[in-house]
């Protein structure tokens, strides 16, 4: 008995090992390869022949063709914002759909959840020249208002949480003479750290992450691109060659404070998406 | 929490069958909505003829206060001391009628033909060049003349909404009842109308982002809007049924016809291995981290979300990389020995199928395993001891709670996945751009599913009214799916359908 | 407090919409207002040719002193021009830099301005007659011609070639232990050559015969081709792998354009990189010469430019002998202008020499109908998989011809 209990966990080890092993490889190459010294992107060896910095230096210094800190800055800047807002109107829908009750609630909930079906980038076009309409093409804050306007409709799994929290609270402050404003305030959101987090971790991610948005938004406006956009130009057809490398440094360091969220983030995210996800 | 309760006491067989039972019903419910149909929207009819004829009785019944209102908006209101409503609506009808004006009414106009005039060229002796008269713009004709209907609408809506408060107003006067201020409605939206104040904001968001557009692209599939007919050069005009028959094969191109089914048959395989292979992989990797005994939990649990933090289109494109024919991972198997001819993982059809897959499975079970990890850590401990008792095994504890509990929480997160996955664009388009291509298909390759290969039809050669009707039937697929599963009459009623 | 905020955020939302809209409207009323000394322009260029766009500009600025001329400037490379400018012609650039397989195109939805009077009568003068076709649709001319470099050619290794190889069989027969002639037959701009070797065409009006039976012949040399050990299409990341099989050996020929010239120079030395027409193939029993297609880089303006006067204007002086001859310079193009082409410089780089070379044996991309890329696409990675049978081909084509001459839309 004792044997075939070890004998599982051996195999666990095993397997668990080889999967973190295939799991990290890219990854392992993708640092590897930003601090490898020959350029091209199609080599016949694993290893780099020489190692520098210099792939780093360059994404910050050699700004003429690609602005990269600029674009770092701006994506950080949209990050910023979008979370913002996305995490204000994903909060405010979603505690509307859970704890009150009106007119029409299920409708809109049930329309809400085929709309977020709809295939995002078709509306780009369209989009497009509303927000030329108002005169905001080309701009920031065009890109974070198409975020957050369409994590608007991501309601399901904050809905969700907020749905596993007791009704008694809020029937207990109601007779103490709260509004509804002061118990959304003070009485859930601060019970709600696990969803803000995800949610917050959620739209902060996005603006790195896309890229069709932002080009249909930005065009050719270089000074505005996010990385996203930056760091396609570098693996063109002409560029390839001579900027993988820096390609993949540029990816390193856009990865870098993704991850360093994620994992002190991880605790809430996990809280959260199954708070939310999977009840109610 | 109910569920819960019903799970511990009823034991887990129930929910398995209550899962299985639901998806056996699946058809019966398609029915059930598509036949309440026209029900509803009798129903819908009805209510709309019952508000306007209740505002035509409030003009033969109200007093000549109200009566005004008809013609000057929010006047009852400012005639009986709401003075702050009053002035809304009435800023409100200045507003509306000055956008009118200025913007609605000529973008109107042209909505029927969607445009008439089209772009005139001009040669300049004095100045040696060719000089153009702009002509109307068919694709900003369609938008704004959208953008128009819809304000028309929403002005409709609180036009009448004015017309029932002004009289509303009268009767408090007349019954000599208080009639609420600026300041009560104020208050009221922090309360009882807490919902108003709370959704304004995203919901006008989702109107512009997500409404309007997918109005305006329901209205292209039945234009001609493609290169032939570009703006600005060109008008486009409706067209009627003339797309939907053509991507059926009706419409005389039969190539177009099997491609469209062989890439919607590629997209629903796709959808469901991607979903249940993440999702079946991502549970055991999470039981296996979650085995009693094993010991570097939080450790295992980071690698694998390190590959969450990495941006999907560098990893991706990095992974493209690493698989072409030339890539490091044919290097490396060349050099090993393993392989003679290099393997065409992302160039030969069959193989870059199951390459996507596998390259999906390392993207997406990080997060299936973080959402499996939590609910196991939820599953009552007591129900393991209970069968531990009646001497179950592991294997029997799995299949008999473990699973049918995960499978039974987790199945509206199954459904979003499934359909997160028929609209993957970013996976398939930054892997293999579609590819391989075929000369089987229409403009298309064995990996595209409906949305890359509706993006290649947009951006390659602007063939937007075809783009737009493969938009609407993804969509129709993607829609009809999710209402089915979350119309399940009970939950819905509990006013909590996932 | 929360409200307020609200309040505030609404009304940031509506108030640029009102000011918006009257702006717009008061744009549309006097779109030509060429009397004021300021003059804005937009212009677009690739990203590599930013610096030396600015330096053109500049210079512009400085021979025409009578107007104050403002620039501003986008990165919109030649290949993407059409996409980006047809998405909204109203934010494109006055003055802009397209391939010319886009003219067709951007003509037909109306983008470009034709240009006639003096401006074309020196178009037509001082460039090369190929150019001048692809600047012109139905015998107007709608672009101004700059560079004459979009082709493509054979590099070969002259370490391992004592001359300049004239025929496939010749490099095939040098491919021996692992070496191996690269071709991106997967790619439909490649493909083409294969079918215009034998005799195929792309017609005036826009269409192709592809299914002929000089197609089919063209068909079976690309089967026999993609089966050839010696032979290897490289599918996905065809320009990187070209230039790492020259570096390690693996590849000994290979077809692409000037681009990679300095990239596989650097991985062979500048003498070993060798440059030549396209080799002679052997279709259907017979050897012909493999036909290229014969790109070029225009310079067109916007039809709904504000300031057509001086965009025109400024589209000419980009494309003139000087600055042509800056491109050659500063970024190894070669030169649509017939006194530029004939710059010693031209000839000193091999790649561009190899391009001149394969000129006569090249054809205009004009005529190619949009439909044909993704189609003619899929057919060449069908056949470079290596297995379709020869019988399959004449229904392959027959697809591929109904496919490009009667497109959905």
């Amino acid at each position: 008995m004792r044997l075939r209990k070890n004998l599982t966990r051996i195999l666990i080890y095993a397997l668990l090992t080889a999967l973190a092993v295939i799991w990290l490889i890219p990854i392992f190459f993708l640092i590897v390869h930003s601090f490898r010294a020959e350029p091209g992107a199609a080599i016949r060896y694993l290893f780099p022949k020489t190692y520098t910095w210099n792939n780093y230096v360059r994404l910050f210094t050699d700004t003429e063709l690609f602005n990269f800190p600029r674009w770092y800055l701006n994506t950080l800047v949209v990050s910023v914002a979008s979370c913002f807002l996305s995490t204000l109107y994903v909060l405010m829908i979603s505690y509307a759909f859970s704890r009150l009750r009106f007119r029409g609630r299920n409708a809109m909930m049930r329309a809400g959840l085929i709309l977020n079906m709809f295939p995002g980038f078709m509306a780009m076009i369209a989009v497009y020249f509303i927000l030329k309409a108002v005169g905001l093409t080309q701009s920031l804050l065009a890109l974070v208002l198409v975020y957050s306007g369409s994590a608007a409709l991501t309601y399901y799994v904050a809905k969700g949480f907020f749905d596993t929290i007791p009704l008694a609270l809020d029937e207990a402050a109601t007779i103490d003479g709260a509004s509804k404003s002061t118990i959304f305030w003070r009485i859930t959101l601060p019970l709600s750290k696990p969803i803000v987090v995800y949610t917050v971790l959620m739209s902060f991610m996005a603006p790195w992450m896309d890229f069709i948005f932002a080009s249909v938004i930005m065009k050719d406006n270089y000074e505005n691109y996010t990385v996203a956009l930056g760091l396609f130009q570098m693996i063109t057809r002409e560029n390839i060659y001579d900027y993988f490398t820096v390609f993949c440094a540029g990816a390193v360091v856009v990865a870098i404070p993704i991850a360093l969220l994620f994992l002190f983030m991880q605790k809430y995210y996990v809280e959260g998406v199954t708070g939310g996800a999977v009840k109610g | 929490m109910a569920d819960l309760d019903y799970l511990a006491s009823s034991g887990p067989r129930r929910a398995w069958i209550r899962f299985t039972r639901s998806v056996k019903s699946l058809p019966g419910r398609v029915g059930g909505w598509i036949g309440g149909l026209p029900r509803r929207l009798g129903g819908m009819f009805r209510s709309l003829l019952g508000a306007v004829i209740s505002v035509g009785l409030i003009f033969i019944r109200g007093d000549w206060a109200t009566r005004l209102s008809f013609g000057i908006m929010g006047f009852g209101c400012l005639r009986r001391g709401r003075i702050g409503r009053g002035l809304i609506y009435l800023f409100t009808q200045i507003a509306f009628w000055y956008f009118f004006f200025t913007f609605g009414v000529g973008w109107l106009a042209l909505m029927p033909t969607l445009g008439k005039v089209a772009q005139g060229e001009v040669w300049n002796e004095e100045k040696g060049i060719f000089e153009y008269a702009r002509g109307d713009n068919s694709m900003l004709v369609l938008l704004y003349g959208i953008v128009t209907l819809i304000i028309i609408l929403l002005y409709v809506c609180i036009y009448f909404s004015s017309i029932r408060v002004c009289y509303d107003a009268e009767c408090r006067a007349r019954r000599a009842e208080r009639i609420p201020t600026l300041g009560d409605e104020i208050a009221a939206l922090r309360d009882r109308d807490f919902h108003k104040t709370l959704l304004f904001l995203p919901v006008l968001a989702v109107v512009i982002f997500t409404v309007l557009p997918l109005i305006f692209m329901i209205s292209l599939s039945f234009t001609n809007y493609d290169r032939f007919h570009m703006p600005p050069g060109n008008l486009f005009t409706w067209v009627g049924w003339e797309n939907f028959r053509a991507i059926f094969g009706l419409g005389g191109n039969a190539l177009l016809g099997n491609t469209f089914r062989s890439i919607l048959s590629w997209t629903l395989v796709w959808a469901f291995f991607a979903t249940v292979t993440n999702y079946a992989l991502g549970m055991i990797l999470a039981i296996f981290i979650n085995h009693r005994g094993i010991r570097f939990k939080k450790f295992f649990r980071t690698v694998f979300v390190t590959t969450i933090a990495i941006p999907q289109f560098v990893s991706l494109m990095f992974m493209r990389n690493l698989l072409a024919d030339n890539g490091l991972v044919n290097v490396f198997l060349t050099q090993m020995g393993w392989v003679d001819a290099p393997i065409r993982f992302l160039t030969d059809g069959n193989i870059a199928r199951i390459t996507v897959i596998l390259v999906n499975m390392w993207v997406g079970i990080p997060y299936s395993m973080l959402i499996t990890t939590g609910i196991l850590l939820n599953i009552p401990a007591d129900l393991y001891e209970a069968s531990r008792i009646d001497g179950a095994g592991p294997v029997k504890q799995f299949t008999t709670i473990t699973l049918p509990y995960v499978l039974f929480v987790t199945t509206p997160y199954l459904i979003t996945q499934f359909v997160g996955n028929i609209n993957n664009f970013n996976v398939i388009w930054l892997l293999t751009g579609g590819g391989p291509m075929t000369g089987e298909y229409y403009q298309g390759g064995r990996t595209d599913l409906l949305v890359t290969w509706l993006y290649r039809i947009t951006t390659g050669e602007q063939n937007y009214k075809l783009a737009s009707v493969i938009g609407i039937i993804t969509f129709a697929v993607c829609a009809a799916f999710s209402l089915i599963v979350y119309s399940r009459s009970g939950s819905a009623k509990e006013g909590k359908f996932l | 407090m929360k409200r307020l905020v609200s309040l505030l955020l609404i009304g940031a939302a509506l108030l640029p919409a009102m000011t918006g809209c009257r702006k717009g409207n008061t744009d549309t009323d006097n779109p030509n207002n060429t009397d004021t000394p300021t003059v804005t322009l937009k212009v677009w260029g690739a990203q590599d040719d930013q610096a030396m766009l600015r330096e053109m500009c500049d210079a512009f600025a400085q021979a025409n002193p009578d107007k104050k001329y403002n620039f501003t400037y986008g990165v919109v490379g030649e290949g993407e021009a059409k996409n980006i400018f047809l998405d909204d012609p109203d934010a494109a650039a006055d003055v802009f830099h397209f391939a010319n397989d886009q003219i067709a195109d951007l003509v037909s939805a109306g983008a470009l301005a034709q240009i006639g009077g003096t401006y074309r009568t020196a178009v037509e003068e001082e460039n090369l007659t190929g150019a001048v076709d692809a600047a012109m649709v139905d015998g107007k001319l709608y672009a101004f011609p700059a560079t004459a470099d979009n082709g493509y050619f054979l590099y070969y290794n002259k370490a391992v070639f004592d001359h300049a190889p004239n025929t496939l069989a010749e490099i095939l027969s040098l491919c021996t232990d692992g070496r191996r002639f690269a071709m991106k037959v997967s790619d439909s701009w490649y493909l083409a050559s294969f079918f215009l070797s034998a005799g195929c065409s792309f017609s005036e009006d826009k269409k192709i015969d592809f299914n002929s039976e000089n197609g089919v012949a063209a068909a079976r040399a690309i089967n026999a081709l993609c089966r050839d050990p010696r032979f290897v299409n490289f599918g996905a990341e065809y320009d990187p792998s070209i230039i790492a099989g020259f570096g390690d050996g693996s590849v000994i020929a290979a077809v692409s354009g000037t681009w990679n010239a300095e990239k596989i120079a650097s991985e062979i030395g500048a003498e070993n990189l060798g440059a030549t027409k396209l080799p002679m193939i052997e279709i259907d029993g017979q050897e012909v010469q493999m036909i290229g297609f014969a790109g070029y880089k225009l310079v067109g303006v916007n039809a709904g430019s504000r300031s057509p006067e001086d965009a025109v204007k400024l589209a000419a002086w980009l494309t003139n002998e000087e600055n042509q001859l800056k491109r050659l310079r500063e970024r190894s193009m070669a030169p649509a202008n017939k006194n530029a082409a004939a710059d010693p410089a031209v000839m000193e780089n091999p790649a561009l020499a190899a391009l001149s070379e394969q000129m006569p044996h090249a054809v205009s991309q004009n005529n190619v109908p949009a439909s044909y890329w993704t189609a003619a696409e899929g057919f060449g990675t069908d056949l470079a998989a290596g297995n379709v049978p020869d019988d399959a081909l004449q229904g392959k084509l027959d697809v591929l011809t109904e496919t490009v001459n009667n497109p959905i839309g």
